[in-house]
């Protein structure tokens, strides 16, 4: 599934990576451990695709497929995930939004049909209750009601100034 | 993870700065996960975490190079006695 041969990877100039081999077939879980600075981080950057770790040597497949050549959201696509240590926030994006994007992109990718907002909210229940996340926040509650906050907010805004002139400042939740 | 369904999900340390309660709560969410289509590569500092999401195969990674293989009673073995042989066996 996952074969990685003889990676050599830089960061900066420096050779991190020196020749690593692993070989991950279906259905097996592998743990990688090591100490500071083995290059543990580096590796999951090489194969998120992650901007300045270049690839000197050696090869990453997917399935037999290359994945050193693809931007990380065609990785993605072709079933590559990766949780980060620590998950980045965009501002401003729910992680619903998010989430529902990533899915359609990967449904389009593969010449599905999108799903709406209440079918994508449908599938997101039944995953929770799957993986038993019954905290409100965690399904994005807390987010859409900050959301609808916005937008009444924007909605306000505009009413205020009828030539549409609207200060990015009254846009922000106070 | 679960809406994405991957074939491969690599998770970078996802227990550092959490509970022994949200470490458990990650961990349950990777094992309902586990399928035999779905693999998993868990990069960790400690072995707390795979005394929840047992691994088939453990790599000890140093200088860049896995310097080791072996079963989850190697990371035991590391807990207990460091990586300074492995880190030596690198250098050597």
């Amino acid at each position: 599934m996952l074969e990685i041969k003889n990676l050599h990877a830089r960061v900066g100039g420096r050779e991190i990576l020196k020749g690593l081999t692993l070989t991950v077939n279906p259905g097996e879980v592998h743990a990688i451990m090591g100490p500071n600075g083995a290059g543990k981080s580096t590796l999951s950057y090489i194969l998120a695709g992650k901007d300045d770790y270049e690839v000197t040597d050696g090869e990453v497949l997917l399935n037999g497929q290359s994945i050193l050549d693809l931007a990380p959201n065609e990785r993605s696509v072709a079933g590559l995930f990766l949780a980060f240590q620590y998950p980045i926030e965009i501002p401003g994006v729910a992680t619903m939004t998010f989430l529902k994007a990533a899915l359609n992109a990967h449904r389009k990718a593969k010449g599905d049909k999108e799903l709406t907002t209440p079918e994508f909210m449908k599938l997101v229940k039944g995953v929770a209750e799957k993986l038993n996340i019954t905290s409100e926040h965690h399904l994005g509650h807390a987010e859409a009601a900050g959301q609808r906050r916005l937008l009444r907010r924007r909605e306000e805004a505009r009413r205020d100034h009828a030539d549409g002139a609207v200060a990015a400042g009254d846009l922000h939740p106070r | 993870m679960a809406l994405l369904q991957p074939a491969i999900c690599i998770l970078d340390e996802t227990d550092s700065g959490l509970d022994i309660d949200a470490l458990k709560v990650v961990a349950d969410g990777v094992n309902a996960l586990r399928s035999p289509d779905r693999s998993f590569v868990v990069i960790t500092h400690y072995q707390r975490l795979l005394d929840h999401i047992v691994p088939d195969i453990v790599h000890v990674l140093s200088d860049g190079r896995i310097v080791r293989t072996g079963g989850p009673e190697l990371a035991l073995d590391l807990e207990k006695n460091g990586y300074a042989a492995y880190v030596a066996d690198a250098a050597a």
